[in-house]
């Protein structure tokens, strides 16, 4: 084979260092209001989120959490944190993530499939994938949140007894006929 | 709070059986030549497989690699362990072609390695961790068996079978859809241990290798690699060529979760002989 391609090697190297300048510069990163317009602002949110909710109900591994919850009052607070999240005049004022979450035993294998039926929708709305991953990159964090957190605060530790809690004295009647 | 998640839902009962290739795509990578998940020619530090934390996964590969005078063949198989541990086992088979003719060892004379290779995850998650500078940190080793000790040894190697130990850092940087990782290998390997292990010296080399990769889409990844290699070899036996370091320039498609085809220009420089090794690579890769 010709040697070409210490230059191609060299100028796939060039076309890497673009992004990475970016990343030392920090532009085309965290929340702005470009990228709120990229998603569609509150409309194209709100189309978003619909769909990314058909779709998860249409996933055997989410379905479950869905199925029997209140759809439209979830809908419209991811409407509100992916506004927020996004850079958009919206505040998120939901329920801590951690809260949330912290009761329904939820593993990576779920948030995984979350992000998939996510990236789906969001394939489907025609946002481009470099715009896709700048959002994710800030969704991601959630994960600890979301997966497996500790129990929240409010949560009660499980009730038990200390043997010796209560004392039985000796010479209680026990109910049956005198064991002598 | 106004509308409070109703109730009903804390009734979910997650499936209790047994689930499988959790992965985000691509997040698992795809298999080096010694059978490491990571790039073409070194390790990532993510574990490969489909699995998540609470699953095992696998993968096997075969790769192909021509030059103008050689051929290697490569396959071999990993399992990756709740994304946590990763064992791997691989065979690398070496063909010289015509060169074996020209050197006396008989045209298509080949030297076969065979690698068992652990990987450790200690820290970080490569994908999740956005909110960080944190890369995802593993520690790893291989052994290699080369089937011809006797001849590597009359070449000038001190063994025919040795253990390279390193350690790599990957990170993705999702806001930027570009992949960085480095590694670096503690070896005595010659040509990976195609050539044995040892030569002019016994000691192990500190060893540099590195990869940068762009997520074009959510199926393509085009990147590159370097891998630097210590010359012991030749500097034992001054009738062999020197040894260069490896690059090359990758694609890799994965078009569902369970499929890799990458394809790469690699650059082997000089192996043996002074001609410098231009190669084509094709890998497949196939897991859950």
């Amino acid at each position: 084979m010709p040697a070409l391609p210490r230059r191609a090697v060299l100028s796939l190297a060039i076309a890497l260092a673009g992004p990475l300048a970016c990343l030392l510069t920090g532009c085309a990163t965290g929340p702005s209001p470009d990228l709120y317009q990229t998603f569609g602002g509150q409309p194209g949110l709100v189309a978003l989120v619909d769909d990314f909710m058909d779709g998860m109900l249409r996933d055997p591994d989410l379905r479950p959490y869905f199925v029997n919850a209140n759809r439209p009052h979830i809908k419209a607070e991811l409407v509100a944190q992916f506004c927020a999240t996004l850079g958009g005049p919206c505040e998120y004022k939901g329920m801590d993530m951690r809260m949330a979450h912290a009761r329904y035993g939820i593993g990576d294998h779920e948030f995984n499939a979350l992000v998939r039926d996510l990236q789906d929708a969001m394939d489907r709305h025609h946002i481009p994938y470099r715009a896709q991953n700048r959002f994710l990159a800030m969704l991601a964090p959630y994960r600890d949140d979301v997966v497996h957190p500790a129990p929240p605060p409010r949560a009660r530790p499980p009730l038990t007894i200390a043997p010796d809690a209560v004392v039985v004295p000796e010479a209680v009647p026990t109910g049956g006929p005198p064991a002598r | 709070m106004a509308a409070a998640p109703p109730a009903v839902g804390a009734t979910v009962s997650r499936p209790e059986d047994m689930t499988f290739s959790g992965k985000l795509i691509a997040t698992g990578g795809v298999t080096q030549v010694e059978g490491a998940a990571g790039g073409g020619l070194t390790p990532w530090a993510v574990i490969g497989g489909g699995e998540t934390r609470e699953e095992v996964g696998a993968t096997a590969f075969f790769t192909a690699v021509r030059t103008h005078d050689y051929g290697m063949n490569a396959y071999g198989a990993l399992i990756g362990l709740w994304d946590r541990v990763e064992l791997s086992v691989a065979q690398d088979r070496f063909d010289t072609q015509a060169i074996g003719g020209a050197l006396g060892l008989g045209d298509g004379y080949a030297f076969t390695n065979t690698i068992a290779g652990i990987k450790v995850r200690v820290a970080g998650d490569a994908v999740y961790d956005q909110d960080s500078w944190m890369p995802q940190l593993a520690l790893g080793a291989q052994y290699k068996s080369n089937n011809r000790g006797g001849l590597v040894k009359a070449l000038g190697a001190r063994s025919g079978d040795g253990v390279d130990l390193y350690a790599s850092a990957t990170k993705v940087l999702l806001a930027q859809s570009l992949l960085l990782s480095g590694t670096m290998r503690l070896t005595k390997a010659n040509q990976a241990g195609l050539l044995g292990f040892g030569g002019a010296d016994d000691d192990y080399h500190a060893e540099l290798e590195g990869s940068a990769a762009l997520l074009l889409d959510r199926t393509l990844v085009a990147g590159v690699e370097y891998r630097m290699k210590p010359n012991t070899l030749a500097r034992a036996n001054p009738a062999l060529a020197p040894e260069d370091d490896w690059y090359d320039a990758f694609v890799a498609w994965l078009p569902t979760r369970n499929l890799a085809v990458t394809l790469a220009y690699v650059n082997l420089g000089r192996v043996v002989t002074p001609t410098r090794q231009n190669a084509v690579y094709l890998s497949l890769q196939a897991g859950f």
